[in-house]
């Protein structure tokens, strides 16, 4: 059985409309009090096509999963999908049955798997990680495959029409970017490899402070209600002590051992929630160069967010084989978590597939 | 070490008084708590299954909000003592038996010492004019699993095997139209006949796979479509009608219900001695088929 288990592969879908804070917050009727950009750090994200939707997220970024993959769909025992939207059609169409991960099921012919979706706001991806992982040190399954397509800029389209205030519950709404995003899990007998240590848990007394469901007014579509200073509050304090005695007398304690990569919802929020975590420790756990900040031109991508920036850091060659990475888990409900990585060489095997089309990108 | 069902909860809803989720799960749980040996604190994993909630809310996960209302491990300060993961588990009718499958993944793992797996599936939003009839009871379940030192005893063995053939054969999503959302359920009207299909072929290589003969089970847990479907799932499997157990309402599909409304027939009426074997069997949207042992 094995000791731990690694990301065998990871895979993103960016889908090419890009929406700008200026343009979200020119099309607010009520124009919020506070200024976006220079709030959150966000100047554009990612937007999904006119005739795309969540599964078209998630079938791009399984694809270039398996591109990178030396796995093949037949070879997984089990499919997860942990999108939070369920938007797939026309007409604010949601689906409920089958799951999403049902038919990704058929597109891949997943047949012989375990298959269901597990969503769990943005800590879905992380919250999947921790049972795929005990599926497979239960000597369950050997690998599983974990998938989100976030299609999340409708909350931000009814944000604009929706917003009755300068200060409203719909601004966190306005923050959001698309994404797809998708990681096979294997199993390895290399204790230096992979998970060394991954925890979720839920403070379930504070489940309230952020709904997402569908628009109550005439023009339809979902909608997002947040108290986000209160959850801030929460989180920032519980995460800091979570990560901190996590970490605390480990090598995990040394800024220099890792990459920072926490939820990512602002700049500002990850600087405090940084200072925060290096306050309970008394050390610096995380600093301005190992904190991976990735909001500029993504938003928050929710559930797909630590794996965006993970990808995209990968890419720029921040990120490299071998490196180790310090995960913060933050959602609504309010989940917490962490999780201490060592990649082995996905990076190196990501941009034996990806150089050149990145490269291309970025001189565009 | 093997992970049974350690208590269990159903709140069968007859006069369908209850329309909303949280209250089903509640009215379930609460005396499936009450009949265990553990404390709310042991729970580590809550898992909800039910597919159709209250206000179709998609953040955070229904699980979080029973979490809360079940007050397990709801408002800890810091991390240092007894702590619950809760999320969603959606997969149609199959949500109940894959819960029990990744509870018992769960603790094997040292993740959780206890796992609690609900369900309390309503419909909340107007069934559009030209959907199907949804066909379920609105009900509510809950079962405490836990971890036994003897390995066989309890669930031992799991097979999910999905016909993506017959994917639109069930189908339900909500969309907007004329100013409101809707639900719509398109199932083919021969939808038993498919389900019992699938059960056949599944069943067959599920048999096959465990290398043991069907006459080798004391009884037989089905999904509890309609009192009809067990019936002929007895007739299709070609086993005695009295070693199967038939709990299914003339009103609906125990839908998520199902299992645990079986587990809890068979505990309440002392259907099974120690050392006797079920075979469970469930049915449900994908098409898929769920197997599984349980050793009583």
């Amino acid at each position: 059985m094995a000791i731990n288990t690694f990301i065998e592969s990871l895979g993103a879908y960016i889908p090419e409309g890009r929406l700008t804070s200026k343009e979200i917050i020119e099309g607010c009727k009520v124009k919020p009090a506070i200024d976006l950009e220079e709030l959150t750090g966000i100047k554009s994200r990612p937007v999904a096509g006119e005739n795309e939707y969540v599964l078209d997220l998630s079938r791009n970024a399984v694809s270039k999963c398996f591109e990178i993959s030396r796995y093949s769909p037949e070879d997984m025992d089990m499919v997860v999908c942990t999108n939070i939207s369920r938007y797939n059609g026309p007409k604010f169409e949601a689906d409920f049955e089958p799951s999403n991960a049902m038919q990704l099921a058929k597109y891949f012919d997943f047949s012989n798997a375990i298959i269901f979706d597990q969503p769990n706001a943005c800590a879905g991806m992380f919250t999947a990680l921790d049972v795929v992982d005990a599926y497979i040190k239960a000597g369950v399954i050997r690998r599983g495959l974990i998938v989100s397509g976030e299609y999340l800029t409708c909350l931000a389209r009814n944000a604009q029409k929706e917003m009755r205030s300068s200060i409203d519950p719909q601004f966190a709404s306005l923050t959001v970017g698309d994404a797809g995003a998708a990681m096979i899990l294997d199993g390895t007998n290399d204790p230096a490899l992979g998970f060394h240590h991954m925890e979720v848990f839920t403070v379930a007394e504070h489940s309230d402070l952020c709904i997402g469901k569908v628009s109550e007014e005439d023009h339809g579509g979902f909608s997002m209600y947040a108290d986000s200073a209160r959850i801030h509050e929460v989180a920032i304090a519980m995460a800091a002590e979570h990560i901190g005695s996590t970490v605390k007398g480990t090598k995990w304690e040394h800024s220099e051992n890792h990459h920072f990569i926490m939820h990512q919802t602002a700049n500002r929020a990850i600087k405090t929630q940084g200072k925060a975590i290096n306050n309970w420790v008394g050390n610096t756990v995380c600093s301005k160069e190992n904190s991976v900040v990735n909001v500029q031109d993504r938003g928050n991508s929710a559930s797909t967010a630590h794996f965006i920036a993970l990808w995209d850091h990968i890419l720029n060659g921040t990120i490299k084989s071998g490196d180790n990475i310090l995960f913060g888990v933050q959602a609504s409900g309010i989940n917490l978590g962490v999780a201490m990585y060592t990649l082995d060489d996905l990076p190196a095997r990501i941009l034996a597939v990806e150089q050149g089309a990145y490269d291309e990108a970025v001189s565009a | 070490m093997g992970t049974r069902v350690e208590s269990v909860g159903v709140f069968a809803n007859r006069d369908g008084s209850v329309t909303n989720s949280i209250e089903l799960v509640r009215r379930a749980a609460e005396p499936c708590l009450e009949g265990s040996m553990y404390n709310r604190k042991d729970i580590g994993v809550l898992v909800s299954v039910s597919i159709y909630r209250d206000d179709y809310c998609c953040e955070p996960s229904f699980a979080n909000f029973i979490q809360n209302d079940l007050k397990i491990n709801h408002d800890i300060k810091d991390s240092s003592g007894a702590k619950s993961l809760s999320f969603d588990l959606l997969n149609g009718s199959m949500g109940f038996l894959n819960g029990c499958q990744l509870t018992g993944a769960m603790i094997r793992a040292g993740k959780a010492k206890t796992g609690l797996v609900v369900s309390g599936d309503v419909v909340d939003y107007p069934i559009n004019e030209n959907s199907s009839h949804p066909g379920f009871c609105q009900t509510g379940a809950a079962m405490l699993l836990d971890e036994v030192p003897d390995r066989d005893v309890g669930f031992t063995s799991f097979f999910f095997k999905t016909f993506l053939d017959s994917q639109e054969a069930y189908e339900s999503y909500i969309f907007f139209e004329n100013k409101r959302f809707t639900m719509m359920f398109e199932k083919d009207p021969a939808i038993e006949k498919i389900y019992l299909n699938a059960i056949t072929r599944g069943v067959t290589e599920f048999l096959e796979r465990e290398e043991i003969g069907i006459d080798s089970f004391d009884l037989i847990l089905p999904s509890q479509i309609s009192p009809g479907f067990v019936k002929s799932l007895a007739d299709a499997l070609g086993v005695e009608e009295k070693k199967v157990i038939n709990v299914a309402r003339e009103d609906g599909d125990l839908f998520n219900a199902s299992l645990p409304t079986t587990i809890a027939h068979v505990f309440e009426n002392g259907l099974a001695s120690p050392g006797q074997k079920g075979l469970i069997i469930n049915v449900g949207s994908g098409v898929q088929v769920g197997c599984a042992i349980y050793n009583f």
